[in-house]
């Protein structure tokens, strides 16, 4: 459990610092602003089955960080103990200075929002962003004043009379949003907001939930599955699998330096050769001739991995010098419009997909295919991780 | 559609009108009858048994006696049924299905059995009259209202609880803010059961009542023991009349609804 420490030290500031602090800043800082959360040593079992192992986590107040992991990974039950609809078996969930493990959620003030929207079906859309002011005992006034800037603020003023299904999924993900925001959260989570939409709108929602970040004083924890979605829209990105944090950090640093293969599998298409590790140096299996110094890897089994834009069929006249050569089997290709996908086989035992630019002679099964893999962009991980 | 398809598909349709409801439809011609007796097909058209009726005093008395219990019955089935129903469909819970399974007893159990179990213990309390045959027609009526309440609070998204919670709302907030307005029909339909449950119920109502309080039913069996004229004609038909505009009403509304959404 000692080495889930780390990921607490990493969630430090990102170069760009989050967008939220300029808004806070424009603003005037509030007291009510935008809040820090920390998970101290925090975990949840059902019965045998770990959800969460014990998980230390700072998110800083203002930012937008998402929990990227695939289902079961714990990052939703990491999300309901922020929530607070599951209570931590052990550890304490703080935001900011104050403990609030054991308050329930009505209390927590956290804004949610839904993957399926939960509207109420019985209330129209201006009752159903209103819910939550009459829930706080806010005066009539203030309230119908305040529905109809959350609404204006998601741009759906006119549907304010309107019943939640007479409304589109895209619509109704927006009422849900005014609705988590109208009472000025300090927090607000998302699970899996836009997994009901279709991929244009999911798209187009994406930007719109940043630029109300960016307009808003307000902390976003936003869970997904979807790699791009987290890459897009995160100033930082938690990476959950099978109940642990295995990175945090900028989608570029969780992308091009990933710690261990899940996430640079998870993350997107990758190139990667099996080798060991032994005094210093990567020594690839299978006679495959590459040597790439390395430090702080465990000695022992380990992979070498490139991302597309660092593996090429053809590299350009200049880069031939610092770039390996890597024999290959071609085991199958296919025609992608402006690229070809080729699956290849590398004499250490490994299987990648490389996109390459068409060329005359398309390569076929079983041909042999030299390529070129980036030195300097290779990351070498252990492969006795546990986690590949 | 084949010939053959087309003269056998409305023949089970037919069947039931022919077999089930006309038979108990004749009540309605025989209850218009200018005769004595009661007797089909009826001999001459007259409101006279209707008049008999309405300046009879035991069937008045009757009638509202009958509405009286029905009415109690209703208020209470739902008190009782509709959290249960609630409970039952919303939540998971340990001994769920046996809490259901105890629910549904009476509904399963033959009226004599039950009315006979009834009088033998209600009867030691002193509970007949009134209030035993209102606790009676509750037990009774409870298994329409736990099953009708529990179908549509299963249909109930149990996110919508958790995004009520995370709002601001209360337990107790939740219950009465989405929960109930949600459940709402079929609360409605469990109380038009429970009402019907009671009104033509006779079994158990027989052993329950005594001569200073008899219901409809109660009356009507005691008059068809002793003669058959067509006041029993009359008084059935209004009773069928009651329970079929009842009927009537929660289908339209059941379309209505259908058609909204």
């Amino acid at each position: 459990m000692s080495s889930e420490t780390r990921t607490g030290s990493e969630a430090g500031p990102s170069p760009s610092g989050p967008p939220g602090a300029a808004a806070r800043a424009r603003a005037g800082t509030t007291p009510t602003g935008a809040v820090p959360v920390e998970l101290r040593g925090v975990s949840k079992s059902y019965g045998t089955e770990v959800a969460v192992a014990p998980l230390d986590l700072t998110v800083e107040a203002g930012s937008f960080v998402s929990f990227l992991g695939p289902s079961g990974s714990g990052k939703t039950t990491t999300l309901k103990m922020i929530s607070g609809f599951e209570r931590p078996d052990e550890g304490a969930v703080l935001f900011g200075d104050r403990d609030i493990t054991s308050q329930p959620p009505e209390q927590r003030g956290v804004g949610v929002v839904f993957q399926n929207y939960s509207l109420f079906p019985h209330m129209s859309v201006a009752k159903n962003v209103e819910f939550p002011l009459r829930m706080r005992g806010v005066d009539r006034s203030d309230r119908s004043r305040r529905v109809r800037a959350a609404l204006e603020l998601v741009e759906l003023p006119h549907v304010a009379s309107r019943s939640p299904h007479e409304l589109s999924g895209g619509q109704q993900q927006r009422v849900a949003i005014a609705r988590a925001l109208v009472f000025d959260p300090a927090l607000l989570l998302m699970d899996e907001p836009l997994g009901a939409l279709d991929r244009r709108l999911r798209e187009t929602m994406q930007l719109e939930i940043k630029a109300l970040h960016e307009r808003l004083d307000v902390t976003i924890i936003y869970v997904t599955h979807d790699q791009e979605e987290a890459l897009a829209m995160s100033d930082q990105i938690v990476v959950f699998n099978q109940g642990r944090v295995e990175q945090v950090g900028t989608p570029q640093d969780v992308y091009d330096r990933p710690r261990s293969l899940f996430v640079a599998d998870f993350l997107g298409e990758s190139f990667s050769i099996s080798g060991q590790v032994t005094g210093g140096a990567f020594t690839a299996d299978g006679d495959v001739p590459l040597r790439l110094d390395v430090a702080d890897v465990e000695e022992g089994p380990a992979r070498s991995i490139w991302r597309s834009g660092s593996v090429s069929a053809a590299p350009r006249p200049g880069e031939r010098d610092s770039w390996a050569c890597v024999p290959t089997t071609v085991v199958a290709s296919a025609f992608a419009g402006d690229h070809l996908k080729l699956k290849l086989r590398v004499a250490s035992g490994d299987e990648g997909i490389v996109s390459v630019p068409p060329t005359s002679s398309v390569p076929i099964a079983g041909d042999a295919l030299d390529i070129y893999v980036d030195h300097a962009r290779a990351v070498v991980v252990s492969a006795s991780g546990g986690t590949a | 559609m084949s010939l053959v398809a087309r003269v056998l598909r409305p023949l089970p349709v037919l069947l039931i009108v022919l077999l089930l409801v006309l038979p108990s439809l004749v009540v309605v011609p025989m209850s218009f009858s200018s005769s004595q007796i009661l007797e089909f097909p009826p001999q001459g058209f007259s409101l006279r048994w209707y008049e008999a009726i309405a300046g009879n005093a035991v069937w008045l008395e009757a009638a509202r006696n009958s509405l009286a219990v029905a009415l109690a019955v209703v208020v209470l089935s739902t008190l009782i049924g509709a959290p249960a129903g609630i409970a039952i469909g919303l939540w998971r819970w340990r001994g769920r299905s046996l809490f259901l399974g105890f629910a549904l007893v009476p509904a399963v159990m033959p009226p004599m059995v039950l009315a006979i179990g009834m009088y033998i213990t209600y009867a030691r309390f002193d509970l007949v009259g009134y209030w035993g045959l209102v606790a009676a027609h509750t037990v009774m009526a409870l298994p329409f209202v736990v099953l009708t309440v529990m179908s549509s609070a299963q249909l109930v998204d149990p996110t919508l609880l958790t995004a009520a919670q995370s709002l601001g709302a209360k337990r107790w907030r939740v219950l009465v803010e989405i929960v109930l307005p949600l459940v709402k029909g079929g609360m409605a339909a469990g109380a038009i059961f429970a009402f019907i449950t009671s009104w033509d119920e006779v079994v158990v109502a027989i052993y329950l009542t005594d001569p200073t309080f008899k219901t409809l039913p109660v009356v009507m069996w005691n008059q068809l023991r002793e003669r058959v004229d067509p006041n029993v004609a009359v008084v059935a038909t209004l009773l069928f009349a009651v329970t079929s505009l009842v009927m009537a009403y929660v289908v339209l509304k059941g379309e209505r609804k259908k058609r909204v959404q």
